[in-house]
C-alpha cells in the first residue's frame, strides 16, 4: 500500500515543481524523439541499402576464394578500385555441394570488375553509319548525299569552334594543329567532296583518323559489371525486369546496361538534365527560380548546347530553327543564338520545351551514346593487369523493380559469365577454339597455355622460349580477336564448369545467416572447396558497414542527449533532496525506512521519464507514420544513394518504442541512484530543524 | 513498564573539534500516561533530550530505554521500526508533507505501519481528523490550513498509530496563545482519555505551568538534579 503514497507523493512532486519538470521533460521528450524517428530513419536507410543490395547483387550471403588477397567488396574499395578475391575453380562442384545444405536455396555464380567504353563521337557515328551505307548493295543515293550533307556540316562547325583555338589545345603540338588545319580546310573544299563516292572508303578513313579526334569530349563509359548467368540471375532476383530491348537469349553472349546507369551515363547529356529537371521540379517540388541547383542545370544545357547542334544536319537544322523561332515567337537567324534561347529554361515554360524537346529535336539526335543492339567494344584489365578487350552485344537495359532509382542498385550492369572470363584473362573454349584456328593457319603449334594472360608473361626458365616467340604472333593475333563479334553461344557445361569470381547464395531464411555461414566454411574445409563465406553486409564491404557507422553517429547524439536529460534529472532530484530535508527527515523520523525515501526519488524520476519519453515516442512514431506515407526527398546523389532510391519511406518498428521506453527507465534508474543515496542519508534529526 | 528511562545519559558535539557537551550526565524516568515537560532556557538541552527519546539521535555515555528497548544496541533499522510502532512526533514547525492532503497526512505513518486494513484506516483517519475537529478541512492541504489547524493534523498524525509515547517540541512556539492554549488542552485530553505518555518541551511559563510534571533544565543537566511536581 505503501507504493500507493509514494507514487502520488512522486506525482504531486512532479507537478509542484513544474519549471524544473519541464526543463527535464523538454530534453527527455527530446532525446526519446530523436531515439524514434533517428532510428525510423536509419533502419529505413539500412534497410534500403539492404534491399537495394542483396536484392541486386550480393544475396543473402556471398561466397569467395579462400585463399583471396583482399577481403571480398562487390562495390570495390573505397577508392573506387576493385578488390582482388581470386578465383575458384569449378562453379559446378561448389555448387552442388552447397547445394546440400537444406537452407541453401541457390547459388549465383558471378565475378564483379569495372571495365570501358568508348562508343566514338558523334563523327565517328556519322562515319560508321555512312559506311555501312555504301556498304549495302541496294543503298539509297538520296540517303548518302543527306548522310554526306550532314558530315561536311559537321566538319565545318568543328572547323568553326576551333578557329582560332589550335594554339590552346594543349594536347596538340604544333606541327599537329598545323596539320589539323590543313586536314579541316581540304574538307571545306567542294573538290574533296565532289569525288567522295568513287574513293568513299578512303575518304571515311581520313576523316575517321584525322578529324573525328579534333572533338575533345569526354566520351569514354567507365562502368562496374557483374558477369553472371543471365538467365539464373533473373530468376534468382525476382525484382530484375528488361526495361528497354531484350533479355540476352539463353546460352549467348550479351550484355545489359542497368537503365539507370543507361538514363543518366549513355544517354545524351542535355536530356538527360532536362529529363532530371523535370523529375526535380514533380517529385521534389523545386521551381527552377527557387533551386540552384535546377539553375546550375538549365546553366550547363545552356552553356552545352554545342552537343545538340554538332548532332543536327543542315535540313535538320533549319527545320528546328522554324520551330524554334515559332515556339519562341522570334526571328533569330544565328541558330545557335536560337538554340542557347531556347535551352534557357524558365519555370513558367519548362513542361512546354521539355515536350518541345522530345517531339522536335530528340528525333534528330543521338540521344544514347550506345544503342540497343550495338555490339561494344569492351576493354579491361585482366587479372594480370594487362588489358583485354572483347566485343559484346548490348541487349538492353534492366532495372530492378521498386528500386528501379537506386544508385546504389544501378551501379552493375550485367553480361554472361563466360564474356567475364574471358575480359578477366582466362582462356574460353570458344576463344580456344579460334586459337587453335589461326594457329593452324599460321603454322603455330599449340602452347597449352590455360589462359591469354601466359602468353605475355615472359620467359621464367630456358623452356619458355617458344612461348615468347609465340607472344608476338599473339598480338597480332589478339587484333584480330578484337574484330570478331563475341555475341556467339556458350554451352551450359562451359558456364558451369569454369572459373568464377564470387558468387550469391539465396537462404530458405535470412535469419539463419550466421549459422549458415558456419555450415559453409566447415563444408568448404571438408571437401577442400577452397571457398569462404561472409554475409551480405561484408560483402557489401565500406557500403555495408555505413549504417552500421550510421547508426553508431546517431546513438552517440542520443546518447549524448539522454546522458544530458540523465545529469539533469539528477541534478534535479539532488536540489530536491537537499531543498526538501525537513520533509525527508520527518518522514524519516515518523518511521520511513530509507527504501521508502528511495523509492520516492525512483517513482518520481519514473514518472518525468514515462510521461516525457512517452510524449517524446508519440511525437516520433507520429512523425514516421507521417514521413512513411509521405516519403523524404533526397536531395541530391548523396541522399539519393543513402535512400536508395528518389525518396525515404519510413516505417514504424513497434520493437523500437519497447526499447526506447526501456530505456527510458534505465535513465530513470541510473539518474536516481546518487539523490537517493544522499536523500536515504538525510537524517531524521533534520525534522528537529526549527524554522522561524 | 516505565516507557521512558535514562540512565547518566551524556550527549557530546564537536564544533570545529572543539567538544561541546549538550547533556551532562542525565539521569530521568517517566512513567506511563505522564503529561511532562521538559522546561529550561535555549540551549539548555531540552530538544537533545527529545531527539535521543525520539531515537532520532543517539547518546554518547550512558543508557537510554525507549519502550522496553535499549536505543543504542538498535541498529538504523529497527530504530526507525521503535520511531513507527511507538513513538509519536509533534513539531514546532508542524512538519506536514505539503504535497499531501489532511486525510492522507494523517494515514501517511498508518501505512507506513502496514497493519490496517483501508478501510480500517480510513475509520481511524476520520476519527482522528474529528477528534482534532478538522473534519470540514479533510481534504485541504497544509498550505490551506492556519498554523493552529496545521499543528492538529500533526496531533492527529502522531496519536494515529496510538503510539505509547508522544513527544513534541515546542508545540505551541510557532502558534499564537489562543490557538496554543487549545493545543495544549487537546493534548490533555488525549492523555487523560488514552492514557499516552506525552512529554514535550516549552519555555512558554504559561504552558509549562499546566503540566503535571515538570522537568528543568539548565546547561545540560537537571537543574538541582531534582524534578519539580506541580499541583
Amino acid at each position: 500500500m505503501t507504493n500507493l503514497m509514494v507514487l502520488k507523493i512522486a506525482a504531486r512532486n512532479v507537478f509542484l515543481h513544474r519549471m524544473r519538470t519541464l526543463v527535464v521533460g523538454a530534453i527527455l521528450t527530446f532525446g526519446a524523439f530523436l531515439a524514434v524517428l533517428g532510428h525510423s530513419f536509419v533502419d529505413g536507410v539500412s534497410g534500403g541499402m539492404e534491399n537495394s543490395t542483396t536484392q541486386s547483387i550480393t544475396g543473402d550471403i556471398q561466397i569467395y576464394s579462400e585463399n583471396a588477397k583482399d577481403k571480398l567488396s562487390v562495390f570495390g574499395n573505397m577508392d573506387g578500385s576493385p578488390t582482388d578475391v581470386g578465383h575458384v575453380g569449378s562453379f559446378q562442384t561448389v555448387e552442388q555441394e552447397l547445394l546440400k545444405n537444406p537452407e541453401i536455396v541457390s547459388v549465383v555464380p558471378m565475378g564483379t570488375s569495372f571495365a570501358q567504353v568508348s562508343p566514338g563521337n558523334i563523327l565517328d557515328h556519322f562515319l560508321e553509319k555512312i559506311r555501312k551505307s555504301f556498304k549495302d548493295p541496294n543503298h539509297d543515293l538520296q540517303d548518302i548525299e543527306s548522310q554526306k550533307r550532314r558530315i561536311r556540316f559537321l566538319v565545318q562547325e568543328i572547323k568553326k569552334n576551333l578557329e582560332g583555338k589550335f594554339e590552346e589545345i594543349g594536347i596538340l603540338s604544333a606541327t599537329e594543329a598545323a596539320q589539323a588545319k590543313v586536314n579541316l580546310e581540304l574538307l571545306s573544299r567542294d573538290a574533296f567532296w565532289a569525288d567522295f563516292n568513287d574513293n568513299a572508303e578512303n575518304k571515311i578513313e581520313f576523316m575517321a583518323n584525322k578529324i573525328a579526334p579534333l572533338i575533345f569530349d569526354d566520351n569514354m563509359i567507365f562502368f562496374n559489371y557483374v558477369g553472371t548467368d543471365p538467365q539464373m540471375f533473373k530468376e534468382r532476383f525476382p525484382q530484375f525486369e528488361i526495361v528497354k530491348g531484350e533479355m540476352i537469349p539463353p546460352g549467348t553472349r550479351g550484355f545489359l546496361f542497368h537503365d539507370y546507369f543507361y538514363e543518366n551515363m549513355v544517354k545524351h547529356k542535355v536530356a538527360r538534365r532536362l529529363d532530371q529537371i523535370k523529375k526535380k521540379m514533380k517529385d521534389d517540388k523545386l521551381t527552377i527560380a527557387g533551386s540552384k541547383e535546377v539553375q546550375d542545370q538549365i546553366k550547363a544545357n545552356v552553356e552545352q548546347s554545342a552537343e545538340v547542334y554538332l548532332q543536327l544536319g543542315p535540313a535538320e537544322t533549319e527545320k528546328v530553327s522554324v520551330k524554334l523561332n515559332e515556339l519562341l515567337k522570334s526571328d533569330e537567324k544565328d541558330f545557335r543564338v536560337l538554340l542557347k534561347n531556347y535551352l534557357n529554361m524558365a519555370d513558367d515554360n519548362f513542361q512546354q520545351r521539355y515536350d518541345f524537346f522530345y517531339k522536335e529535336i530528340a528525333p534528330h539526335i543521338i540521344l544514347y551514346r550506345v544503342q540497343i543492339g550495338d555490339v561494344l567494344p569492351l576493354s579491361a584489365f585482366t587479372k594480370g593487369g594487362t588489358s583485354t578487350a572483347v566485343n559484346i552485344k548490348v541487349y538492353g537495359t534492366f532495372r530492378f523493380k521498386s528500386f528501379e532509382n537506386s544508385p546504389l542498385a544501378g551501379n552493375f550492369s550485367l553480361m554472361d559469365l563466360v564474356s567475364l572470363r574471358e575480359l578477366y584473362g582466362f582462356m574460353t573454349d570458344e576463344r580456344r577454339a579460334q586459337n587453335k584456328e589461326i594457329e593452324a593457319e599460321m603454322g603455330l603449334a599449340d602452347i597449352g597455355q590455360d589462359s591469354i594472360e601466359n602468353l605475355f608473361a615472359g620467359p621464367s626458365d630456358a623452356n619458355a622460349k617458344p612461348a615468347v616467340a609465340t607472344a608476338k604472333n599473339a598480338d597480332s593475333v589478339d587484333l584480330n580477336f578484337k574484330k570478331r563479334i563475341m555475341g556467339s553461344s556458350y554451352t551450359q557445361e562451359e558456364l558451369r564448369n569454369g572459373v568464377f569470381l564470387h558468387a550469391a547464395i539465396f537462404l530458405k531464411d535470412q535469419s539463419n545467416m550466421k549459422a549458415v555461414i558456419e555450415q559453409i566454411n566447415e563444408t568448404s574445409k571438408q571437401n577442400k572447396l577452397g571457398i569462404k563465406a561472409v554475409s551480405w553486409q561484408d560483402a557489401a564491404g565500406f557500403i555495408g558497414q555505413l549504417t552500421f557507422m550510421m547508426k553508431a553517429i546517431l546513438n552517440i547524439f542520443i546518447g549524448i542527449s539522454l546522458m544530458l536529460a540523465g545529469l539533469m534529472i539528477m541534478n534535479s532530484l539532488l536540489m530536491a533532496a537537499m531543498n526538501r530535508k525537513q520533509e525527508i527527515g520527518t518522514m524519516r523520523a515518523i518511521g520511513a525506512h530509507a527504501s521508502f525515501i528511495y523509492r520516492l526519488f525512483f517513482y518520481e524520476t519514473l514518472f518525468i521519464s514515462l510521461l516525457f519519453g512517452g510524449i517524446g515516442v508519440v511525437f516520433g512514431a507520429l512523425v514516421v507514420m507521417l514521413i512513411g506515407k509521405v516519403g523524404v526527398p533526397a536531395s541530391g546523389d548523396v541522399a539519393t544513394f543513402f535512400f536508395s532510391g528518389p525518396r525515404l519511406y519510413l516505417h514504424l518498428n513497434p520493437m523500437l518504442i519497447f526499447v526506447v521506453i526501456i530505456v527510458m527507465v534505465v535513465i530513470a534508474i541510473l539518474a536516481t541512484q546518487y539523490p537517493a543515496w544522499k536523500a536515504m542519508k538525510i537524517s531524521p534529526l533534520q525534522a528537529m530543524q526549527k524554522r522561524e | 513498564m516505565q516507557p521512558i528511562s535514562l540512565e547518566n545519559v551524556q550527549k557530546n558535539y564537536y564544533l570545529d573539534k572543539v567538544k561541546v557537551s549538550a547533556l551532562k550526565g542525565i539521569t530521568l524516568t517517566i512513567d506511563a500516561g505522564e503529561f511532562t515537560v521538559i522546561a529550561g532556557p535555549s540551549g539548555s538541552g531540552k530538544t537533545t533530550i527529545l531527539n535521543l527519546i525520539g531515537c532520532v539521535d543517539t547518546a554518547s555515555e550512558g543508557k537510554v530505554v525507549v519502550g522496553g528497548k535499549e536505543t543504542g544496541t538498535l541498529s538504523e533499522r529497527q530504530l526507525t521500526d521503535l520511531r513507527l510502532h511507538t513513538i509519536g512526533f509533534i513539531f514546532q514547525s508542524f512538519n506536514l508533507i505539503p504535497v499531501l492532503n489532511v486525510i492522507d497526512n494523517i494515514e501517511f505513518p498508518l501505512l507506513l505501519q502496514d497493519k490496517l486494513s483501508p478501510k480500517e484506516r480510513r475509520i481511524q483517519v476520520m476519527k482522528f481528523i474529528d477528534r482534532v475537529g478538522l473534519s470540514q478541512y479533510s481534504n485541504h492541504r497544509p498550505s490551506e490550513l492556519s498554523g493552529g489547524q496545521r499543528q492538529r493534523v500533526a496531533i492527529a498524525r502522531a496519536l494515529v498509530t496510538k503510539p505509547q509515547i508522544v513527544l513534541a517540541d515546542e508545540p505551541t512556539a510557532n502558534l499564537d496563545s489562543v490557538t496554543g492554549q487549545n493545543i495544549i488542552d487537546l493534548m490533555k485530553e488525549i492523555n487523560t482519555a488514552e492514557k499516552t505518555t506525552f512529554l514535550f518541551s516549552t519555555h512558554d511559563h504559561s504552558i509549562m505551568n499546566q503540566a503535571r510534571r515538570i522537568i528543568l533544565l539548565h546547561d545540560g543537566r537537571i537543574q538541582d538534579g531534582r524534578l519539580q511536581e506541580t499541583p
